[in-house]
């Protein structure tokens, strides 16, 4: 196990580096065509220790919304997986989860900008999130604006979410000889799905937890732009706009580390979870 | 002695073997209709739309700064601040994004098929195949946004430029899928019958593989259509992508004027939307007839 463990941490660390060097490289890449004769080396002297202090407030203010997100996306979209699995014949039961299938499809950006409409009209809030803050109490402001952009990001994500799940582990062990003659033996749907179908697929579950993660990131980084949130997103945007290249390989290193961490854990979940993937040669199919 | 009786010169109509390559179409469009004509409607509209927007839709030139107006009876999405009608607008910029998005998932399905065949053909299958997985499995955790939006700085990309920019996602994202089509395929009954039967293998993977994998290939490619509709979308409303009236541009033109005129934000990103998921559901659909797998993760 700890082997194991051990193994899974020392390759995400390659990850890391590699994918340092590749963001390095694309950053030279744009500095050289824009003309610019600094180096991607020399980034720590193209900020302040007052811009750090910065970048550092934006991605505890980005982490917020994030974690609103994720926790929403992982429980909603695996509970809706499973329900959409067990009661896939269902018509009616459509109905239940077309709404995200739908969100997931609507930029998220637009949605946010809505919302920033629904908030001067309906509720008389400034609107965007750089507005003059109606709430006098600390922070709260903060939680409010970064749920109301977890929460959007979250409805377009579980859409994702719940059809991997769905589709790519449940269905699967649902046409299994096994699941196939249990039915024929006449066993019940709902204990041949919980005792058999469901327990299968449960550690394969865990290991998906990190699928739709970077393109969240990807939305999140525009919808935090749009909303005016002063967020890591709304960093990369005004620098990609202001023809900073460093400033997006900083916010890309970041992201890509947030990616690496949580695809860490899903392959530390999966293995622990499942013998098999612990002992064999790749420990994540994908 | 018997004499071998020598083949006919002309093959008789009932006995000639069609294209392999039109079969495969012919079962594309065939299993389409079976499933779901109205797809089969919907994607005429859009292949008409990529097509013809140009003559379709005549957008109307910026005149002299005019007051804005409303959706009225002439205007159903109303009038932006040049006195360009929105409605035609919202058509002639989700044509674009629906264009660079095609051209870009047909580059890079095109791509990963070209590379696979190559690994075939060349005869180093087990190196060719690992390193086209790692490619796709190193792809699986980069934040390709972030990666676009960094190139794209530089770049600044226009519409040759994005889709092969968008084409070389669709290559990591989906390089190793391909390459274990033609993997599978290489373990079927048929390949070996016609390796027993004297076939080149060049000429098996010409022959069986290469109709198959291009009959999956347009699947795949349609269900990533939606995916760099968005993503290209959201290039454009940074500023980064297609900056002459796309979809995204002009959600971020109506961002700034959310307040005083709300129809110009609400009425593209609502044509934008449904148009994502009327090409997200001919993608599923066409991905299902096909008897594809799950499109991969891109942005």
């Amino acid at each position: 196990m700890i082997r194991f463990l051990v193994r899974r941490t020392g390759i995400a660390i390659v990850r890391l580096i590699a994918m340092v060097l590749v963001l390095g490289t694309l950053t030279q890449f744009s500095l050289w065509l824009l003309d610019e004769p600094r180096q991607v080396w020399q980034l720590a002297g193209s900020f302040d220790s007052a811009e750090l202090a910065d970048f550092s407030k934006r991605s505890i203010a980005s982490f917020r919304v994030l974690a609103i997100c994720w926790t929403t996306v992982v429980i909603f979209g695996l509970m809706i997986g499973i329900l959409s699995a067990r009661f896939r014949q269902s018509r009616g039961m459509k109905l239940f989860w077309m709404p995200f299938m739908v969100a997931s499809w609507v930029p998220a950006f637009w949605l946010v900008c809505l919302a920033a409409l629904w908030l001067l009209e309906g509720w008389g809030h400034p609107g965007f999130a750089d507005g003059e803050a109606p709430v006098r109490v600390e922070g709260l402001n903060q939680w409010w604006h970064a749920s109301l952009l977890g929460v959007i990001l979250a409805a377009g994500a579980i859409g994702f979410q719940y059809r991997i799940c769905r589709e790519g582990i449940i269905r699967r062990g649902t046409q299994q000889e096994f699941i196939r003659s249990s039915f024929m033996r006449g066993h019940r749907r709902s204990t041949i799905f919980y005792d058999h179908i469901l327990k299968n697929s449960m550690p394969a579950l865990t290991g998906v937890i990190d699928r739709g993660l970077p393109a969240t990131l990807g939305m999140l980084a525009v919808s935090e732009w749009a909303f005016r949130y002063p967020g890591l997103g709304q960093f990369l945007v005004e620098g990609a706009r202001l023809g900073m290249p460093e400033a997006v390989f900083l916010t890309a290193v970041v992201f890509s580390g947030v990616v690496i961490l949580v695809t860490l854990l899903a392959e530390w979940i999966h293995g622990i979870l499942d013998r098999r993937i612990r002992t064999g040669p790749y420990p994540i199919h994908y | 002695m018997t004499e071998i009786p020598t083949a006919p010169s002309e093959t008789p109509a009932i006995n000639r073997r069609r294209s392999p390559f039109g079969d495969a179409a012919i079962r594309v469009f065939g299993r389409l209709w079976r499933r779901r004509y109205v797809h089969l409607t919907a994607l005429g509209y859009i292949v008409l739309l990529v097509l013809f927007w140009r003559e379709f839709l005549s957008i109307p030139s910026g005149q002299a700064l005019s007051n804005w107006s409303p959706p009225n009876e002439t205007h159903p999405f109303g009038v932006n601040a040049l006195g360009q009608d929105m409605l035609k607008l919202s058509l002639a910029g989700g044509a674009k994004s629906m264009t660079v998005a095609l051209v870009g998932a047909a580059l890079g399905v095109g791509a990963g098929i070209l590379a696979s065949w190559l690994v075939v053909i060349s005869g180093r299958r087990i190196i060719g195949f690992w390193s086209l997985t790692r490619i796709s499995h190193w792809g699986t955790f980069t934040p390709a946004f972030s990666v676009l939006v960094l190139i794209a700085v530089g770049l600044r990309p226009g519409f040759w430029l994005l889709a092969v920019l968008l084409a070389g996602v669709i290559f990591i994202a989906t390089v190793a899928r391909i390459a274990r089509w033609f993997e599978d395929l290489e373990l079927r009954g048929d390949t070996i019958a016609g390796t027993v039967l004297g076939f080149t293998s060049i000429q098996v993977v010409n022959r069986n593989h290469l109709p198959v994998v291009i009959r999956r290939g347009i699947a795949l490619s349609c269900s990533l259509v939606p995916g760099l509709v968005l993503g290209e979308t959201a290039l454009s409303f940074i500023g980064l992508g297609l900056v002459d009236g796309s979809w995204g541009k002009l959600i971020a033109d109506g961002r700034e004027v959310v307040f005083e005129a709300p129809w110009l934000l609400i009425y593209p990103g609502l044509v934008a939307s449904l148009s994502l998921f009327a090409l997200a559901s001919l993608g599923w659909m066409a991905r299902r007839s096909m008897n594809g797998e799950l499109p991969p993760r891109v942005f």
